[in-house]
């Protein structure tokens, strides 16, 4: 019951509820409620923390999945295409992540210091955009995942050849 | 450090890991220490016993130089500067460890269709000929799989330290000063 492929495992699916719950919550029930609530300034003050700190805890997610996915494949001893395409999506999600926080999250943190700036709104709607493209491509991932997990082997039209 | 002077060393370690990674691949693949082991004698023992782990090595070093140079690409701020330099270090630090793991991921092979792959080649190109070219694909596979495990591992590490540069640069770097209010409390 207790082994290191299951901890492994445990902590994979938890880094993945985490980032992916973090930033749906953040898109779907945070900002709309702090637009509707809040005065700009107030907005923005919240909103800018908001950023840095969700960002602290996606990219730190991804980062425990990269390792405990690492160590998932050595457990799943077999390599077929159908993973491949997942490595590839999570390379992609990651640097995707880094555009958002590293890039569109500090332009955010840096132009909101003095409050509320021209730029603003469309530097949020971007993070907002490659947000949600962070969170489908994540639950294309989670799909595909559930194909090596819980349906066997890969496809035939898939498997390497 | 300023960015450029980041951006020149990283393209001469991406340089130097590249080559010595072709190097010992293809070293390895065709059986190339025995010619040195006749020329030099110590030097092909030498060369024999290492250029697997060269080949890993080398591997692994150029998927986390990669991740780093796209990292940086992808966070252009101050604090991307300074996480770039601290995953550096980072990744020379932990090569040796990383080495082991991102090659025994890239020795988990693929099932067993991928067989078929000798066949082909050799109806293409002849017996002896798809006997060296088969090598050469399986440890090309091998190193392409090592970089591509050592780039996914770059990339986590590089959003770990952008994450902690970041929230070190807000308690006490510059974007402190730059804090909208004293009612702001961090």
């Amino acid at each position: 019951m207790l082994s290191l492929r299951l901890l492994a495992l445990f902590i994979h699916v938890t880094a993945v509820i985490v980032a992916l719950g973090g930033s749906l919550f953040s898109t779907f029930a945070l900002t709309p409620v702090l637009a509707e609530e809040l005065e700009p300034p107030a907005r923005v003050r919240v909103a800018r923390r908001i950023v840095r700190r969700l960002g602290a805890i996606v990219l730190s997610a991804l980062a425990v999945l990269v390792v405990t996915g690492i160590f998932n494949v050595l457990f799943l001893g077999t390599m077929s295409a159908l993973l491949a395409v997942k490595l590839v999506l999570v390379a992609l999600v990651i640097i995707l992540a880094l555009y958002q926080y590293g890039t569109l999250g500090a332009r955010i943190w840096q132009i909101s210091a003095d409050g509320p700036d021209p730029q603003l709104p469309a530097l949020q709607a971007r993070f907002r955009r490659v947000g949600l493209r962070v969170g489908i491509l994540v639950l294309v991932i989670v799909y595909l995942s559930l194909g090596l997990t819980r349906i066997g082997p890969a496809p035939a039209m898939l498997a390497v050849r | 450090m300023p960015n450029a002077v980041i951006r020149r060393l990283l393209r001469y370690l991406l340089g130097a890991s590249f080559a010595v990674g072709v190097v010992s691949t293809l070293s390895y693949a065709t059986t190339l220490h025995y010619e040195l082991r006749m020329t030099a004698p110590a030097f092909g023992a030498w060369w024999n016993r290492y250029e697997f782990y060269f080949m890993e090595g080398a591997a692994t070093a150029l998927g986390l130089l990669i991740a780093l140079r796209v990292g940086m690409f992808f966070s252009e701020t101050g604090s991307g500067r300074r996480a770039a330099l601290l995953t550096l270090a980072l990744d020379a630090v932990l090569l040796v460890p990383l080495t082991r793991l991102c090659a025994a991921a890239g020795r988990v092979g693929a099932d067993a269709t991928s067989a078929i792959a000798p066949e082909r080649i050799a109806s293409l190109a002849g017996y002896a000929a798809a006997k060296l070219l088969d090598k050469i694909l399986i440890a090309g596979v091998y190193f392409v799989k090592t970089v591509g495990f050592a780039f996914l591992f770059g990339l986590g590490l590089f959003g770990a330290v952008v994450v902690g540069a970041s929230l070190s640069a807000c308690s006490g770097g510059t974007l402190k000063a730059a804090q909208p209010s004293p009612a702001d409390p961090r």
